[in-house]
């Protein structure tokens, strides 16, 4: 019986801003390390996972997705996000290497529909254009922390209270 | 893999045979996730009368979901050898950074061997689909090896020139700038376009496969040269078999023995490297000065490579099809695109075409 939960650190860490995902993840493995090293909770840190990315998702419960996403917003705003509202966000990487995480998520609904998460939740970070290098931009980077805390809210099943 | 031949190359080092039979494992299992990848959900769709996967996982779902599970053993195999199953980290300079562990590679052949059966079963699919009337006389360039079909290492082959020395690679093939595109496109020394990729490797090296995957392919009914660019879907299927059978035979003898890496000494010095990617021949070249630093790099990729091969067939295929109504003509010229597996061959659509009448 699945009863694990699995964050999802999602990003392409020298395309600057779109990298902040990794960034993020790696932030609360530092700041709540005591929760970071629980066996029940899975970090992944995944580049352009594709459908790649239904290998991952089959394993588990609950499920935290954090990703940059740009929605034409200031950089630095963060989103807490349900699947079906990812329709209103462009993909953020530029990139067109691979399917993108909705399109995955919609495919792995239609074909392994048993197998997908019993929740999933997404924490979206705003960016602004995607550019090739390493290090975030400052807009960007100063929400670090409290995106962070975002994600123990998550683990601490506080996720919905504002 | 092409990048770490070219700076071992530089730098003097030369690598053990197991560390060389886990590279082979290594780009086994890029070729399983990638081929898979093709096969049904970007080129079987176009040629299936479908939009994309997603319509196909409608009609089809247990095509669908069994090649997800094919395109999940390459990811595996990649996760166990390469640290993670997209962008693998665990390969470097000299060898790897550890030995993945025995029991882990072992532990995949079961679905290694599903894997090979399927492959073949691949192969007869690919054989009775109904591919677009087209052909072209293309000079074809891959690696190829004496001992076995060539993806990891080899010397590079032309079609047309025969053998071409790694150091003569740039001279016998020029990348420039063209006005239209942002990327460079490569020509043969004479000015014309070549073909990299599966029907190149097949049509090269058809005589090295291992006796599954020739059987595969005569039991399908191949006749070389397949000059028909559609017929790539049926060329990777093939190989599909070939990686498989290859990949349980080096997941068996697989043995973790002495350092995974070799030890290197910082020099200056200049390296190429060359291997087969799966969409085709990827070839590197550094210099290196004597901090270790890289001062000069050429990455020759495979899409690169064929830019200029593609837009030839656009220049031959359109006016067969421009009879047709505006969106199917842009369509099939998709499929022909995307039957390259050129990066961009997820995006459903494209291409946009413009026609001055």
């Amino acid at each position: 019986m699945k009863t694990s939960k699995l964050i999802l650190g999602i990003g392409q860490s020298l395309r600057r801003d779109d990298g902040v995902g990794l960034e993020v993840v790696r932030r609360w493995q530092i700041l709540f390390s005591a929760h970071s090293a629980d066996v029940d909770i899975h970090v992944e840190l995944l580049e352009l996972p594709g459908l790649g990315l239904l290998n991952y998702l089959e394993r588990e419960s609950q499920v935290l997705i954090v990703d940059a996403v740009y929605s034409g917003a200031a950089p630095g705003t963060l989103y807490k996000l349900l699947e079906a509202d990812l329709a209103d966000f462009s993909p953020a990487t530029g990139s067109v290497h691979g399917w993108g995480i909705a399109e995955a998520l919609a495919f792995g609904r239609q074909v392994y529909p048993h197998k997908m998460p019993e929740s999933l939740d997404i924490l979206g970070i705003g960016i602004g254009e995607v550019v090739l290098g390493e290090g975030l931009s400052q807009e960007v980077g100063a929400v670090i922390d409290n995106a962070a805390r975002l994600v123990e809210r998550w683990v601490m099943g506080e996720w919905l209270r504002g | 893999m092409s990048s770490v031949q070219a700076l071992e190359q530089a730098l003097g080092v030369v690598i053990t045979p197991e560390i060389r039979l886990l590279r082979r494992l290594l780009y086994c299992a890029e070729y399983i996730e990638s081929h898979a990848l093709h096969i049904y959900m970007l080129q079987g769709p176009d040629l299936l009368h479908h939009e994309s996967a997603l319509s196909l996982a409608e009609e089809n779902p247990e095509m669908v979901r069994m090649a997800l599970r094919l395109k999940k053993v390459g990811n595996e195999l990649l996760r166990v050898i390469g640290g993670r199953s997209v962008h693998p980290v665990n390969s470097c300079v000299g060898g790897f950074y550890r030995w993945p562990e025995l029991y882990a590679i072992h532990a995949l052949v079961p679905e290694l061997e599903w894997a090979r059966r399927t492959a073949i079963e691949a192969v007869k699919f690919a054989a009775l689909l109904s591919y677009p009337e087209y052909e072209m006389d293309y000079e074809f360039v891959a690696i190829a090896h004496p001992d076995e079909y060539a993806i990891y290492d080899g010397e590079v082959v032309s079609s047309r020139r025969g053998r071409v020395p790694l150091d003569r690679f740039e001279i016998a093939y020029i990348e420039t700038h063209v006005k239209h595109s942002n990327a460079l496109h490569s020509h043969a020394a004479d000015g014309k376009p070549y073909l990299v990729g599966p029907l190149a490797r097949v049509n090269l090296n058809f005589q090295q496969l291992r006796p599954l995957a020739r059987q595969a392919a005569e039991e399908a009914g191949v006749v070389l040269p397949i000059r028909n660019p559609f017929k790539s879907l049926l060329a990777r299927a093939i190989e599909l078999v070939e990686v498989c059978d290859t990949a349980i035979e080096l997941a068996h003898s697989y043995t973790p023995r002495g350092a995974s890496c070799v030890p290197l000494t910082v020099r200056a010095g200049e390296g190429m490297g060359v291997s087969e990617a799966p969409r085709g021949l990827l070839y590197h070249r550094y210099i290196v000065d004597e901090h270790g630093l890289v001062c000069f790099a050429r990455i020759t990729p495979p899409t690169a490579q064929n830019f200029a091969q593609m837009e030839a067939d656009l220049w031959q295929f359109v006016p067969g099809v421009l009879a047709l109504p505006h969106e199917e003509a842009e369509l099939a010229c998709e499929h022909l695109v995307r039957s390259y597996d050129p990066c961009i061959s997820c995006a459903t659509h494209f291409l946009k075409i413009k026609v001055a009448r």
